[in-house]
C-alpha cells in the first residue's frame, strides 16, 4: 500500500492554465509538505507494516511491504481464510504468490504497475516514470479544494489522477486503472490522518474502493533507511521454477 | 456451553435488535434497498418496480412487530428480484461463533437429499453412528425425533435445495446427543438412536460468512484414477495442497475424479484455483459482468498440470462456485460433466452487517462462462446425466461416478 501510495505521489509536470500552478510545482510543493527534497534523497530503503479491512467482507490481513533502491520491493498479505498472498519485484521481474493463483510472474501492464508502486524514490524521480503530467483543474475532495494532475505513465497504460490539497500541499486522493489478465478496474485511494514519521509527513489511513469492495489499511509503522537483508527480495521457489519453465518454453 | 445459554445468547441477540426499536428494521430496510439500487448491474431490475417495491414494503417494515416479521418483509423484497445471492442471513446464525463455540454441528453420519421427491439417504460417512447402526442409501427418512418432517418438506416444495438444508438442519445437534431417526427401509419401516458426532473436516470462518465446516476427501476408487471431493470452496491453501498431492502423486494416471455434488460454492476465484491445475495454458472459466467493468475468472496454469482425462460430478446441490468450475471446464472442453443438472445459482456476492445485527448477502454481478452462456437461473446440464433413483440407491449404488469410470477407462 506505501509503494501504490508513493506511485500517486509521483504525477507532476506541465503548466495547463494561466490561473494553475505547473504540475512540477505542486509535486515540489508535495515534497516539502511531506520532508523536502534533501530528506527523500537520502531514502535507500523502507519498510512498513499495519493492517487492512475488505469491510464488505469483514475480511481482516496484515501487510508487510518492504522496499529498496533501485527498484526492489516485497510485500506479505497475511489474510484470514484466505492465506498468505506474496509479491514483489527484482531486477525487472515482478511476481506474485498465492493459493489462490498459485505462482504468476506479471506481464504487461500489471507488470509495468508493480515496478512503479515499487520506486520509493518516484516522489522525486517522477520525470523517469512519467512522460506528461497536467494539472487539469481545481476540484474538492471533502470540501477541500484540490489541484487534479494526471499523468501519462512512460510505460503507456491508463493516465493516472490525483488531488493535492491546495492548501497544505498533501495528496488526499488518487484513482489509478488496476490491469490484470482479468481486466481492468479502477482503483480509487483516499489518503488521511497524516502524522509525522521518521523524518515524514505520511498518511496512516487509505480508504480504497475497487469495484464493490471497499478496503481501508492502517499503517502502524512506516521505516527509511532501515537495515534489509539481502535474502528480503530473493524470488521464492515457486517463482523460480516459473521462471525457469518459462525460460524452456521459450526455447 | 449447554442449551440454556446457548439459547439465551440467541434470544439476547434477537431482543436485542426488537428492543433498539423499529428502526434498526427500517434503517436494516433502507440499507437493503440502497445497495441493491446502487450495486446491482441490471438497471431493469433496479428501476420502476424496485420503487415500488420499496413503497409497498416499507411501511409493512415500519409495522413489523417482530424481528421475524421483519426479515419475512425483507426477504420478500429481495424475491422481488428473482435472482439467488439476495438474501438476510438472522443474527442467531453466528451466535455459536460469537459464543466462542466451534461452528459445525455434530451429525449422525449420513446424508440426506430430495430424491425423486423423497428425502433419500443418499450417503453415509465411514465410522460414524449410522455406519454402524447399518443405515443404508435410498432409505427415506420419515421424522426426526418423533416429528414428521413431511409437513415441512411440503411448505417447500418448490426449493429442493432449501428441502436438502433443512433437512441437514434437523438431524444435527451437540456432539455427544443423540438423535431419533426413522426410516422407510424399502422392507418396512425402522426406528434408530443414533450418537451425534462432529463430522470430519475443518470449521471454516470467513469474514461475514455464516460458520461452516468444509471438507475434501481424497480416494481411489480404480487403479489410475483420483476422486476429490469437497464441499465447499474455502480454505484456499488446503484446497491446493489437496490437489498438489492429488496432481502430482497421479502424474500417469487415467483420469482425476473432481466431484462437486452437494458443494453449494464459497469463494468465487478458487473455481479458477481449481481449474488450474488441469489446463495447460492460461484461460478463463467465464467472465463477471459487475458494474465497473467486465472481470474474468482467469485460471493460471500451475506449475505441475494433470493432462488425463477429468470427470467433473454435479448435482442439483452444487451452486455457485461449484457451477462456474462446471460451466468454465465444459465450455473449454477440458472436463465431460456426469451427474444431474446444477441448480444455477451462480452469482458472486458479498455479506454485510445490517444495523439489525442480520447480515446481508447481495450479488454484486452476473455471471456468463466461457462460452458465453448465462447460468443464472439455467443451471449447467452435465454432458452425461445420470438421475439418482431409489432403486439405485437400495443397491448401493453411484451412477454419477460409474459413469464417470466408464468414460475414463473407454
Amino acid at each position: 500500500m506505501i509503494q501504490r501510495l508513493f506511485l500517486c505521489f509521483a504525477a507532476a509536470g506541465l503548466l495547463t492554465a494561466a490561473q494553475l500552478p505547473t504540475a512540477e510545482l505542486v509535486l515540489n510543493r508535495y515534497v516539502e509538505a511531506t520532508g523536502g527534497a534533501a530528506a527523500y534523497e537520502k531514502v535507500k530503503t523502507q519498510r512498513a507494516r499495519g493492517s487492512l479491512e475488505f469491510k464488505s467482507m469483514g475480511l481482516k490481513a496484515s501487510i508487510q511491504t518492504f522496499a529498496a533502491l533501485p527498484n526492489n520491493g516485497a510485500t506479505v498479505m497475511d489474510l484470514a481464510g484466505l492465506g498468505q498472498i506474496r509479491s514483489g519485484v527484482k531486477d525487472g521481474l515482478a511476481w506474485e504468490l498465492s493459493p489462490m493463483q498459485g505462482a504468476r510472474v506479471l506481464e504487461g501492464q500489471e507488470r509495468e504497475m508493480a515496478l512503479r508502486m515499487t520506486r520509493i524514490d518516484a516522489p522525486i524521480r517522477w520525470r523517469e516514470l512519467y512522460k506528461s503530467v497536467t494539472v487539469e483543474a481545481v476540484e474538492e475532495v471533502d470540501g477541500r479544494p484540490c489541484y487534479k494532475l494526471v499523468a501519462e505513465p512512460v510505460a503507456g497504460g491508463k493516465p493516472e489522477t490525483s488531488w493535492y490539497d491546495t492548501e497544505s500541499g498533501l495528496l488526499l486522493k488518487s484513482v489509478v486503472t488496476l490491469s490484470s489478465p482479468m481486466g481492468e478496474m479502477p482503483l480509487e485511494t483516499r489518503m488521511d490522518e497524516y502524522r509525522d514519521v521518521g523524518g515524514f509527513r505520511v498518511p496512516t489511513k487509505l480508504t480504497q474502493k475497487a469495484g464493490p469492495q471497499q478496503i481501508e489499511t492502517i499503517m502502524d509503522e512506516v521505516e527509511w533507511n532501515v537495515e534489509l537483508p539481502a535474502s528480503q527480495f530473493d524470488l521464492p521457489p515457486d517463482i523460480e521454477a516459473l521462471v525457469k519453465k518459462k525460460k524452456q518454453a521459450q526455447q | 456451553m449447554d442449551t440454556t445459554k446457548r439459547l439465551l445468547i440467541c434470544t439476547l441477540l434477537t431482543s436485542a435488535a426488537i428492543a433498539q426499536g423499529a428502526n434498526v428494521w427500517v434503517a436494516s430496510f433502507d440499507q437493503v434497498w440502497q445497495t441493491v439500487r446502487e450495486r446491482h448491474w441490471d438497471p431493469e431490475r433496479t428501476g420502476a418496480s424496485w420503487d415500488a417495491a420499496r413503497a409497498e414494503l416499507r411501511p409493512q417494515i415500519e409495522k413489523a412487530a417482530s424481528a421475524q416479521e421483519a426479515r419475512v418483509i425483507l426477504n420478500e423484497l429481495l424475491d422481488r428480484l428473482g435472482q439467488s445471492h439476495f438474501g438476510i442471513i438472522p443474527a442467531s446464525t453466528y451466535a455459536a461463533l460469537e459464543a466462542g463455540r466451534e461452528p459445525g454441528e455434530a451429525t449422525p453420519g449420513f446424508e440426506v437429499r430430495m430424491v425423486e421427491g423423497q428425502p433419500l439417504v443418499t450417503r453415509i460417512l465411514p465410522d460414524t453412528a449410522a455406519a454402524k447402526a447399518g443405515v443404508k442409501t435410498g432409505w427415506a427418512l420419515l421424522r426426526v425425533d418423533g416429528k414428521e418432517i413431511g409437513p415441512v418438506l411440503e411448505k417447500l416444495k418448490d426449493r429442493p435445495m432449501l428441502q436438502t438444508i433443512l433437512l441437514g438442519r434437523r438431524l444435527q445437534g451437540e456432539p455427544g446427543g443423540t438423535v431419533e431417526a426413522a426410516f422407510e427401509t424399502g422392507a418396512g419401516e425402522r426406528s434408530l438412536t443414533l450418537e451425534l458426532a462432529t463430522p470430519p473436516g475443518r470449521p471454516v470462518r470467513f469474514g461475514h460468512l455464516p460458520p461452516l465446516r468444509m471438507n475434501i476427501e481424497r480416494a481411489e476408487p480404480r487403479p489410475g484414477v483420483v476422486h476429490v471431493r469437497w464441499n465447499a470452496f474455502f480454505e484456499p491453501q488446503w484446497l491446493q495442497d489437496e490437489f498438489k498431492a492429488a496432481v502430482e502423486g497421479c502424474r500417469e494416471c487415467r483420469g482425476m475424479i473432481l466431484d462437486v455434488r452437494g458443494n453449494g460454492g464459497g469463494l468465487g476465484i478458487l473455481a479458477p484455483a481449481v481449474a488450474g491445475w488441469f489446463l495447460a495454458e492460461q484461460n478463463h472459466l467465464g467472465t463477471m459482468l459487475a458494474p465497473t467493468g467486465p472481470l474474468k475468472l482467469v485460471a493460471f496454469p500451475r506449475l505441475t498440470v494433470f493432462s488425463g482425462k477429468v470427470a467433473l460430478l454435479i448435482d442439483g446441490l452444487s451452486a455457485s462456485t461449484s457451477e462456474f468450475l462446471a460451466a468454465g471446464l465444459k465450455d473449454l472442453g477440458r472436463a465431460r460433466l456426469f451427474g444431474e443438472k446444477t441448480p444455477g445459482m451462480a452469482l458472486p456476492s458479498l455479506i454485510e452487517p445490517l444495523p439489525s445485527g442480520d447480515r446481508f448477502q447481495y450479488a454484486v454481478a452476473d455471471y456468463v462462462s466461457a462460452g458465453g452462456h448465462p447460468v443464472e437461473g439455467r443451471g449447467v446440464a452435465p454432458d452425461v446425466e445420470t438421475p439418482l433413483t431409489r432403486a439405485l440407491l437400495l443397491a448401493g449404488r453411484d451412477p454419477a461416478l460409474e459413469a464417470a469410470l466408464a468414460w475414463i477407462f473407454e
